[in-house]
């Protein structure tokens, strides 16, 4: 639209990254879909694409929209702040987006000295692993986070019913909780022992 | 009304001295949290998926405020619950 050329003066760019989750029932071709999208959008603002990345479909935090998976699509790149605007604007226009978040990394980039390389953007189909999500659901059960099983999930997927595991042996966690009880004990008892004068 | 009362007794003006802190961390200086490292943050939130304060964790104010963000864009972004039940 309206983005104009850039000055004579170097126009200082921003990088910014950019953390996208998709339903986990979308196909490969729709995926695939709004990543095009995606980067036609960043090349038409005048901004690069750095980094590309598919972090597959990871089990969420919390369901989104009633799904416990999502797929995790991760883009990192150079532009100025319209580019932010436009790129979260289309996200919104797909409803397999279930949410997005943009994060700004480093302000005052020259636009000239931006290397690519070129086999960071492309865009892999990444099978789920089985494996490294039932070690991530393990060590979340171990933590004690773990969602409730998602019972209702459409069956998509192969099998993902518990594996009983022998867990909360790892639960040592950093956060030992001192410091709380003593204090209160303490000052209980000055209070009692005033004499008479 | 008398749990006002009990609030008042635990925390109101009897505590000697200042609270109790945790040993420093021995983090670099120039550490920062990545909120797209869920592994890491987690151990620094509870079991309910609080962000712990600083009095336990041992974190220098600096610190503990990248903390925060990191935590708070993990959770926003669904690495990390905002809430969890025990």
């Amino acid at each position: 639209m309206a983005s104009t050329a850039a000055a004579p003066a170097t126009r200082w760019a921003r990088e910014y990254e950019t953390i996208y989750i998709l339903r986990p029932d979308v196909g490969n071709d729709v995926a695939e879909k709004i990543v095009d999208r995606a980067r036609d959008v960043i090349a038409r603002l005048e901004g690069t694409l750095t980094k590309l990345d598919n972090w597959g479909k990871r089990r969420l935090a919390y369901p989104i929209r009633k799904n416990h998976r999502g797929l995790f699509v991760y883009l990192k790149y150079v532009g100025y702040s319209d580019l932010v605007a436009e790129l979260e604007r289309n996200l919104r226009l797909f409803d397999e987006v279930m949410r997005f978040q943009t994060v700004l990394l480093a302000e005052d980039i020259d636009p000239a000295s931006i290397a690519v390389n070129a086999e960071d953007l492309q865009y892999l189909h990444v099978e789920d692993d089985e494996v490294d999500e039932d070690a991530e659901l393990e060590r979340a059960r171990s933590l004690g986070m773990a969602p409730r099983a998602p019972r209702e999930a459409p069956a998509d997927e192969t099998t993902d019913e518990d594996s009983d595991d022998s867990d909360a042996e790892e639960a040592s966690k950093a956060v030992a909780d001192d410091g709380e009880n003593e204090e209160s004990s303490e000052a209980e008892s000055n209070e009692d022992e005033r004499e008479e004068g | 009304m008398d749990d006002i009362d009990q609030d008042f007794d635990i925390e109101g003006g009897r505590r000697r001295g200042p609270r109790k802190k945790a040993p420093g961390l021995a983090l670099a200086p120039d550490f920062k949290f990545d909120y797209k490292d869920p592994q890491q943050l987690r151990h620094f939130i509870t079991d309910r998926g609080k962000i712990t304060p600083r009095r336990i964790n041992g974190l220098n104010a600096r610190q503990q405020r990248d903390l925060t963000r990191a935590i708070k864009r993990a959770r926003n972004i669904a690495l990390l619950p905002y809430t969890a039940t025990k």
